[in-house]
């Protein structure tokens, strides 16, 4: 019989697979039905360092500063997360508030910076702290909602362009950025990997 | 198989293990608890979904004339107005992915429930997809947020309407239903 931490079941058929050591760069497929099941990502602990530090400060000038402004005949407004968040919460629409705050704020902070802690948790080599806050951020991965979001604030423009002159501020910049350091942390680098390194700790 | 996958790390253990040997989480494949819980969000989610619908979604006051529109409302007015690719997202994320992503549940539930190996590697594959697409149907709601914190001016107002708590609650519960199903017991009962 093999040792499990040898072996590797495909997530999507279920093949069950010998892990081999995997050159720089290199991709390992399912053999049945093609799923990447391992990347071989150059010291990940210290890019994912790299990456989430950017990505937190990225969401906080996303959160802290306004993403869109408009000129509606005159009348100027803008569009800023924490206020938005803010005003349901005093119109009373209490649920979708705190589901917005939840998924758009508290969650994807979370989240990269449980990634941030798991990092330096493992530059460290303390096992058991990686793995607490490994599965913190395995929990969170699936309510952190700011992609939706992003797409979201095109279609409410498209609604209103006909009325209003927009203009993108420069937060909108610093949210598609940290989409694209969330999409790296979590997608190109599946969370199962994280694991994979933590195992070799 | 004498190997199983861990649902929450990914790690191979051997069959005889309770608990992960990787992160500590429960591995065995408990069927029946899974497709029950997952049925009870399920049918949770089916409840909301029919508020979501007849209720608007937004409502607009513009002096003082109150104008409300539910979901499908809103995407008919996009046509009509000739932004057919926001229309059509909108009608893909909020009206079609909602609709399939229900179905698609029952049918999964149904079907491992009555033990059915027919079609397994679809079954899967839709598994996988209702997982990917599923909270994107929340690009409606989040509109509304945004439309709400941008205008707001003295002679217009536009407040969420019960559509849109109803609908956000039934997107929740739809996740929380998918991610009860464990999809290893496809794999586990009909594994050849």
């Amino acid at each position: 019989m093999q040792n499990e931490k040898d072996l590797l079941i495909c997530p999507r058929c279920f093949m069950l697979h010998k892990k081999r050591s995997l050159a720089k760069q290199d991709e390992a497929r399912c053999q049945r039905c093609g799923k990447v099941l391992m990347r071989s990502v150059n010291a990940l602990e210290w890019r994912v360092l790299a990456f989430s530090i950017s990505g937190i400060v990225f969401l906080l000038l996303a959160l802290l500063f306004p993403l869109v402004d408009i000129d509606l005949g005159g009348i100027r407004s803008s569009l800023n997360m924490v206020d938005a968040i803010m005003k349901l919460w005093e119109n009373g629409e209490l649920f979708i508030a705190l589901f917005a705050f939840l998924v758009l704020i508290l969650f994807p902070l979370l989240f990269v910076g449980s990634l941030l802690m798991v990092s330096i948790a493992m530059i460290f080599k303390r096992k058991r702290l990686a793995r607490d806050l490994l599965i913190f951020a395995t929990t969170l991965s699936h309510w952190s909602m700011l992609d939706i979001f992003f797409v979201s604030i095109l279609v409410a423009l498209v609604k209103i362009y006909e009325y209003a002159q927009i203009r993108f501020d420069s937060a909108f910049i610093a949210l598609a950025l940290f989409i694209l350091i969330e999409i790296y942390l979590s997608k190109y680098i599946r969370l199962e990997w994280y694991w994979e390194r933590w195992e070799q700790l | 198989m004498s190997y199983i996958r861990c649902n929450f790390c990914g790690a191979t253990n051997l069959r005889s293990r309770k608990r992960c040997r990787r992160c500590g989480m429960g591995v065995e494949i408990k069927a029946k608890k899974s497709l029950q819980t997952a049925f009870a969000f399920l049918i949770a989610a089916v409840i909301f979904y029919i508020p979501a619908n007849i209720y608007p979604i937004l409502e607009t006051t513009k002096f003082g004339k109150r104008q409300a529109s539910t979901i499908v409302e809103g995407v008919i007015a996009m046509y009509q107005a000739g932004d057919y690719p926001v229309a059509f997202i909108i009608f893909v994320a909020s009206i079609l992915i909602p609709f399939v992503k229900i179905a698609a549940l029952f049918y999964i539930i149904f079907s491992l429930w009555h033990n059915r190996c027919k079609r397994l590697e679809q079954k899967v594959w839709l598994y996988h997809l209702i997982e990917l697409t599923g909270p994107w149907s929340l690009i409606d709601v989040f509109v509304v947020v945004i439309l709400v914190a941008l205008i707001h001016f003295k002679n217009i107002a536009i407040i969420p309407g019960i559509g849109a708590t109803s609908f956000a609650l039934m997107v929740v519960l739809t996740m929380l239903s998918a991610l009860a199903i464990d999809v290893r017991i496809l794999g586990e009962r009909c594994e050849r």
